[in-house]
């Protein structure tokens, strides 16, 4: 045990308790930034596994049609129906649980950051000793720079704060969510969708209440730079449907028309897909096509 | 603290203790008024003929009798880790507010009365407790400052930037402050204008509390493990001593050798002229506090709750005198089976 306790020590608190603390005093000694700044090059490093990740969600999404048709083809027969859903993957070069990657990669980050802002901001004298031997004597800079400023617009990153940060924290979540959320086959994967959609922001909303305040800061910013990477990658549709920025139903063209490359079926619960919205997206070439023409129509009435 | 063959000493549970320190018996105890979680006692007692003075981490500053009775308190504006210091009719004491306060003791009959004449304030915390020589007061802040602050009206003389936060006391001798950093950085100054006059900078952690002097040498203990005997004139590096943990609390000296408290559960016990060790007296759990000796008696605190005499003779044999443990009224037999 005290082995993996020093491994873990040496490969994960070290370096996060050193890196904190370079960037602290790189930010003019502001930890939150240094946090959003940590934040920022996690996910940097991360990049190729989440671009990898949504671009799987980009090709799921292409294929959401056709997996409804092998629902509905082998709907009394479910081993056949995955089966033929597995092929349907293999073909078209998707893993479905590739997407999870970047979020098992988080774990061992969340867990490594919450112990070090704790060592960081010690509450009492006797951790402040036990931080010393966690700095890297070859790094003047990081002995120079304690103590650390434990505030941050107002907030003790070192205790958990239990109404801003909590409600940031599941809306950016939230946001995460929507951006990220893979589309529906079938409706009880639907009713998953979006029960995730609010289960997660809410825990995790939950969690911040009990947790110091600087690792609710990661998750925010985290969250904002996924947001931001996804956005990039397969579009900004499904937030900016939201505020209503544009007619609802474009975002899903990229669906449809995906889709409409393959001969498909229309299926009867079409209209319940969050992936499809109202108008298009049926995985019918002609409904794809009238889902065009009447986005098309939209823009002329507008006129 | 030992005056009169009695020990004085606070605990991490915010008692502070009473002991006879022949027979480690308990003459009083008296717990701090703050929560439980929030009153543990770092700071060492001041002692006069007719009072004590301690500091909580309650954040207040306490006076009682040396019977054990509460004369005053008041509170302070953030937690107190240096130990207050008495000097004539001034009692000195600093907290985490980044204050250093000075408390004119105004009446003591019938009632103790304490009011501030002046507040020194720094940019962080202050956890080191003030040296005072020829009516200066010097301070350590984790602002990484170094002050001499102005007795009589508490204005500042000068103020030395070190390269990190400072908790050590410190040290006064003929005319020069010697005090350690978080930089790893031993540094010299001029008593009398701060200026540098040597710095040691061959630690690889940093200095948490204070150094002692004897003669001509100085004894610098570091969070690295190691005591480093300076030359007290140079600072060239004269011997280091190495243990096997952090030193958090200071080393005394006894007869002609110094014990050295460390982290790793061991008194390293050392010949002063160079270092080499005498004697090790393994107590298998952290030694964090500054050891006091009396008549060749060195007392200290451990991890375990407990509180330890051991008794040194002039060739550096060692025997522990008595052990109390804080979470029982008596203390335990001598002679017991331990590697001490």
């Amino acid at each position: 045990m005290e082995t993996i306790a020093a491994i873990w020590n040496a490969l994960i608190i070290g370096p996060m308790i050193n890196g904190l603390v370079l960037l602290y005093s790189i930010f003019f000694d502001n930890f939150g930034l240094s946090i959003i700044g940590f934040t920022i090059i996690v996910r940097g490093v991360m990049m190729p596994l989440t671009v990898k990740q949504s671009k799987q969600m980009k090709s799921m999404g292409a294929l959401s049609p056709r997996l409804k048709e092998i629902q509905q083809r082998y709907s009394k027969d479910r081993q056949r129906a995955s089966q033929e859903t597995m092929k349907l993957y293999k073909t078209a070069g998707v893993n479905p649980l590739g997407c999870l990657g970047p979020m098992f990669v988080q774990f061992p980050i969340w867990i490594g950051l919450y112990q070090s802002i704790l060592r960081i901001l010690p509450a009492q004298p006797e951790s402040l000793v036990g931080l010393s031997k966690h700095l890297y004597p070859w790094l003047p800079m990081v002995n120079g720079a304690i103590p650390i400023d434990r505030t941050f617009l107002g907030l003790d990153l070192a205790v958990p704060n239990p109404v801003i940060l909590p409600i940031l924290v599941g809306v950016s979540m939230w946001a995460m969510q929507k951006m990220t959320m893979m589309p529906a086959a079938d409706s009880r994967q639907e009713s998953t969708n979006r029960m995730m959609l609010w289960m997660m922001p809410l825990m995790f909303g939950f969690f911040t209440t009990s947790f110091p305040s600087g690792l609710a800061m990661y998750w925010i910013a985290s969250n904002v730079v996924g947001i931001v990477i996804q956005g990039f990658v397969t579009g900004w549709d499904p937030l900016l449907n939201l505020v209503n920025l544009v007619k609802p139903g474009r975002g899903q063209q990229q669906v449809a028309t995906a889709a409409a490359a393959e001969p498909e079926k229309e299926t009867p619960d079409d209209g319940r897909d969050r992936d499809e919205g109202k108008d298009g997206g049926r995985g019918d070439r002609n409904r794809a096509k009238g889902a065009r023409r009447r986005t098309r129509r939209g823009r002329n009435r507008r006129r | 603290m030992v005056q009169d063959e009695t020990l004085y000493i606070g605990t991490a549970e915010g008692e502070l203790l009473a002991l006879d320190a022949v027979s480690g018996e308990t003459l009083w105890k008296f717990v701090l008024l703050g929560e439980e979680d929030e009153r543990a006692i770092y700071a060492p007692t001041a002692v006069t003929e007719d009072a004590l003075f301690v500091g909580g981490y309650d954040g207040r500053l306490y006076v009682l009798s040396l019977e054990g009775d509460l004369l005053w308190q008041g509170s302070l504006g953030g937690e107190v880790v240096g130990g207050p210091t008495v000097v004539g009719d001034l009692v000195l004491v600093s907290d985490s507010s980044g204050a250093l306060t000075a408390f004119d003791i105004e009446e003591r009959v019938p009632e103790w009365l304490l009011l501030s004449r002046w507040i020194f304030s720094t940019g962080d915390k202050v956890w080191s407790s003030p040296a005072v020589a020829e009516g200066v007061v010097y301070i350590g802040s984790l602002d990484h400052n170094v002050y001499a602050v102005n007795l009589s009206n508490g204005s500042e003389v000068w103020r030395f930037p070190t390269g990190g936060g400072v908790t050590a006391s410190p040290l006064v001798v003929k005319g020069r402050v010697y005090v350690g950093a978080f930089d790893g950085v031993f540094y010299a100054l001029d008593a009398a204008t701060g200026a540098e006059v040597w710095r040691f900078d061959g630690a690889d952690s940093w200095y948490w509390t204070h150094a002692i002097a004897d003669n001509d040498t100085l004894y610098a203990p570091s969070l690295d493990g190691n005591l480093y005997a300076l030359e007290l004139t140079t600072g060239r590096l004269k011997w280091t001593m190495e243990t096997e943990g952090p030193i958090v609390g200071s080393p005394v000296i006894v007869f002609d050798m110094i014990a050295v408290p460390s982290a790793d559960g061991k008194l390293w016990i050392a010949n002063l002229r160079d270092g080499t060790s005498v004697n090790v007296c393994n107590v298998g759990e952290e030694i964090r506090t500054t050891l006091v000796e009396r008549d060749g008696v060195v007392y200290f605190g451990a991890r375990d709750r407990s509180i330890r005499a051991i008794s040194i003779t002039s060739a550096g044999q060692r025997s522990e005198k008595w052990v109390y443990f804080t979470d029982r009224d008596d203390p335990l037999p001598m002679n017991r089976a331990v590697d001490c």
